[in-house]
């Protein structure tokens, strides 16, 4: 996220959410997603632009963007720095993408896995001896 | 707590690197990275 807003050369202000599925397992989301933090300012009227760092299944970004809606901003757009087109469940378009990847389960960059390995400095696939113990 | 190599010793393979993300992530900031059209 701050890499790429230092390559956006518009006037801009970000805001962040945090977001938690439950309902699933610690590797499979269930789509029902629970708001821990919502935006801090009001984005009617707004070109927004909604970062994601991964897109699998597309169930929580689904529920995301119909949230946003309801918040009457001019336009919604999409970019993810990694899609995973092999786990989508629904249909959502994606305006920006930075790579596909296969289906595995990655980390690193920011991904994490029980809030570990965000600090990585690249995208790995973790080994299932990591996640399945 | 891991330390990093702990975590590098959990990652299978390496299948982004650091200097390809850069070059990508600038791609996108800078609008020149190709696009999907938005679904009608």
């Amino acid at each position: 996220m701050a890499d790429l807003m230092r390559q956006i050369d518009l006037p801009l202000r970000i805001d962040l959410m945090e977001v938690s599925s439950y309902g699933g397992t610690a590797t499979e989301s269930s789509g029902l997603v629970r708001i821990l933090k919502d935006l801090s300012a009001p984005i009617d009227d707004r070109d927004v632009l909604l970062v994601e760092d991964i897109i699998d299944t597309g169930l929580t970004l689904n529920y995301l963007i119909r949230y946003l809606r309801g918040k009457n901003p001019r336009s919604i757009k999409v970019c993810s720095l990694l899609d995973k087109p092999a786990r989508r469940l629904v249909e959502i378009p994606i305006d920006y993408v930075g790579f596909e990847i296969p289906d595995a389960f990655v980390v690193g960059y920011g991904l994490d896995f029980g809030e570990v390995y965000r600090n990585l400095r690249f995208v790995g696939v973790l080994r299932p001896e990591a996640y399945e113990s | 707590m891991k330390h990093s190599q702990d975590l590098n010793e959990d990652v299978a393979d390496v299948l982004l690197s650091e200097d390809q993300i850069r070059a990508k992530v600038t791609e996108l900031g800078s609008g020149s990275a190709p696009t999907m059209p938005a679904a009608s």
